[in-house]
């Protein structure tokens, strides 16, 4: 194994524990938390796939403004304990084997993809990234800003209290 | 250098874990973390293709980040339906979200 295998080893292991924390936590709270953990974990592959520039996106907006979003509606809502556990064992048995169906195509599929080697990597993407989102993706570009403000506008809608009642 | 097919795999176990999560749980919230997983889980398999079969174009990436803002659109609008619904309702377990069937 070279270096870059054992860290992508690494990262992988806590991309997954955060996952499968999330999965298996009875906590809400604690779900919370460990999705952090998987958020960074695919950061740290990011950077590894030299994609800097969404490697910091992924930081700040899923480890830091989502995982805000997740905190505030597990602090206003009751934290029961939610367990995977107590499902009715019918239920549990559709739902395994249908997602063991699913994986077992995905992990096929990924078997028949070639395993090219990567061509030598650019040193920064935030350049490039810049000048595509400002020249080439433009339209797109102010399209994401107008679903900002409208989502913006619409959580506050959704959230306010309506006077008079 | 690691396999591409490394990448899928564990963007596959990801999406597996996530839907799991979306279908298993109960809780509203913690089904919308299911929901950020598997998004996370396809935006691993965008940059990975975006590296390693065109390096030098962008489009991938760029893809991925539109998809991490539609993500926090997505999840803000999702913590102001959960919050009214716990408002209406008094509760939050997808499966008392019953109101269409009575």
């Amino acid at each position: 194994m070279t270096a870059s295998q054992i860290v992508f080893v690494l990262l992988a292991l806590v991309t997954l524990t955060g996952a499968l924390g999330v999965l298996l936590s009875v906590q809400v709270v604690r779900s919370a938390f460990l999705l952090v953990l998987a958020f960074v974990g695919m950061a740290g592959l990011y950077f590894q796939l030299h994609a800097d520039f969404v490697a910091a996106v992924q930081i700040m907006v899923y480890a830091g403004a989502v995982t805000v979003i997740m905190l505030f509606a597990v602090m206003l809502t009751p934290g029961r304990a939610d367990s995977i556990y107590q499902r009715s064992q019918s239920r549990w048995w559709v739902v395994g084997i249908t997602v063991a169906v699913i994986l077992i195509a995905l992990l096929k599929s990924v078997a028949l993809v070639p395993s090219t080697a990567p061509s030598p990597a650019p040193l920064s993407t935030v350049h490039p990234i810049g000048f595509l989102l400002y020249r080439v993706y433009l339209l797109p570009f102010e399209t994401i800003a107008l679903v900002l403000i409208a989502a913006l506008i619409g959580a506050i809608l959704l959230t306010k209290k309506e006077a008079g009642r | 250098m690691v396999p591409l097919s490394w990448y899928l795999g564990l963007a596959a176990l990801l999406f597996s874990i996530g839907l799991l999560t979306v279908l298993m749980k109960k809780n509203a919230v913690i089904i919308m973390m299911g929901i950020e997983l598997m998004l996370n889980a396809v935006n691993l398999n965008l940059v990975a293709f975006s590296l390693y079969h065109r390096p030098f174009d962008f489009t991938g990436q760029i893809l991925s980040v539109f998809s991490i803002t539609v993500t926090a659109a997505e999840s803000a609008v999702g913590l102001a339906i959960i919050l009214n619904l716990y408002r209406q309702r008094k509760t939050v377990e997808a499966d008392a979200l019953d109101l269409l069937k009575h």
